[in-house]
């Protein structure tokens, strides 16, 4: 009966003993929540010159879309310019363009293209029409890490 | 005696349940590392411009000196005036040999801003090269961004 | 007795003789510092149009390292063999070029003109013209580097 009653007890450590050492092995550090993807948006108001180009450029810190709207333009509904996206060259001479349009200003993206994380650029040009200087607006959404 | 026999047989079952447990819970667990050891791969990003003219074919040499991923993007297809195009054209990867880069991998492809080509090399010199497959009726110019370790 | 000897010496010499010729030695393998019996060199002919000013590069692999000896074999202006001077150089491909490290300038000859090391990995030999050509020349460089 004795023996009997210890086996039970060994039985009953040894069974909690297999307990503790399988829940320590369950036992795993809480992981940690990386902050969402997210997209960057800038708005950018500068002038554009006859004949003229202007570029800007921004950066992307993981593969995603940006998507491009030019929203006004000489506060005109009917004049067009050239919009484009690119890379800038390592010399700073300039915006290489990969894709471009000719567009009027409006709400709708005229532009959208996968990009991978890196340096590009994103440039408004007069395609003849200007007669003077004119302002414009584009807004640029493009993708970022989250932190 | 016989009981006796039985709590041992009993005993040795149970403790070689624990210690199975336990062996199993080793084989979970994370090997660990030292990470002085693992060097990061640090990433060099070149861009290669230039006019390419009909049924021609240009390279651009890199040093790679860690093994790891080298992306080509084939950023830009331009007329000479600078008006963006879409006309596919070739880019490869290889070793320079003579006087030019004979292909060991390539494509056809559109320009893009997402790599179009991602290929896994040991250290080593190698060559990125843009090259026509018969699409082109005049010069282009064209831009190339490389990334590799 | 003395068949067992001389059979012995034979068999010691001839492997002294393998071991020799195979450039073996007690410390382990030797590397030579040259094209040699033990390093076959390959020669390649480098031969185009140089324009005026202009560049042109050949690149190849050494896989076992050694001297690399650049001959200036023939260079002729309007078909006449010139006596401009003309660089050569030995270097490694970068870029759109080759990175000379080691450049002379000569006029055609029969005799290695430029030589250097040239360790396991992909090298290039260089002609430009310094600005000494009238007109644009034909050319003819040997490389002879190590396999």
């Amino acid at each position: 009966m004795t023996a009997v009653l210890r086996l039970k007890s060994f039985a009953l450590v040894a069974v909690l003993l297999s307990a503790v050492v399988a829940v320590g092995c369950d036992k795993d550090t809480p992981p940690t929540t990386p902050a969402p993807d997210t997209t960057a948006s800038v708005t950018w108001s500068t002038n554009l010159a006859t004949g003229g180009a202007s570029s800007r450029s921004f950066k992307t810190t993981r593969t995603g879309t940006v998507s491009i709207t030019l929203q006004s333009l000489a506060k005109s509904t009917t004049l067009r310019a050239g919009l484009g996206v690119g890379i800038p060259l390592g010399d700073g001479s300039g915006c290489v363009l990969s894709r471009s349009v000719e567009t009027v200003a409006g709400s709708t993206a005229q532009l959208e293209l996968s990009v991978d994380p890196g340096n590009y650029c994103v440039q408004v040009y007069d395609l003849g029409q200007l007669t003077q200087p004119a302002s414009f607006t584009v807004l640029l959404v493009y993708p970022i890490a989250g932190t | 005696m016989m009981r006796s026999s039985f709590a041992f047989v009993a005993r040795l079952g149970l403790l070689a349940s624990v210690l199975v447990t336990g062996a199993s819970c080793n084989t979970t667990t994370a090997p660990s590392f030292d990470n002085s050891q693992i060097t990061p791969l640090v990433f060099t990003t070149q861009t290669f411009a230039g006019s390419l003219p009909v049924n021609g074919s240009l390279f651009y040499s890199i040093v790679v000196t860690q093994q790891g991923p080298v992306s080509l993007m084939l950023a830009a297809v331009q007329t000479p005036g600078g008006a963006a195009l879409t006309t596919p054209v070739g880019i490869g990867v290889g070793v320079p040999a003579g006087t030019g880069c004979p292909r060991t991998q390539s494509q056809t492809t559109p320009p893009g801003l997402a790599a179009q080509m991602t290929v896994t090399l040991n250290p080593g010199t190698y060559c990125a090269a843009v090259y026509d497959v018969g699409n082109l009726s005049g010069a282009v110019n064209f831009a190339m961004r490389i990334t590799y370790p | 007795m003395v068949r067992d000897v001389s059979i012995r010496v034979c068999l010691s010499a001839t492997l002294l003789t393998v071991l020799a010729v195979s450039g073996c030695s007690e410390l382990g393998p030797t590397t030579p510092q040259g094209p040699g019996i033990n390093n076959p060199i390959v020669v390649k002919p480098f031969s185009g149009t140089l324009p005026l000013k202009g560049v042109q590069f050949y690149s190849f692999t050494v896989t076992t390292g050694g001297t690399t000896m650049l001959t200036l074999v023939d260079a002729k202006e309007n078909g006449v063999t010139t006596e401009a001077l003309i660089t050569i150089g030995l270097g490694s491909p970068r870029g759109t070029q080759c990175l000379a490290s080691n450049v002379l300038s000569v006029k055609s000859g029969g005799k290695p003109q430029v030589s250097g090391p040239t360790g396991k990995g992909v090298h290039c030999a260089v002609i430009f013209d310094p600005g000494n050509l009238t007109s644009e020349a034909t050319f003819l460089v040997n490389i002879a580097h190590p396999q």
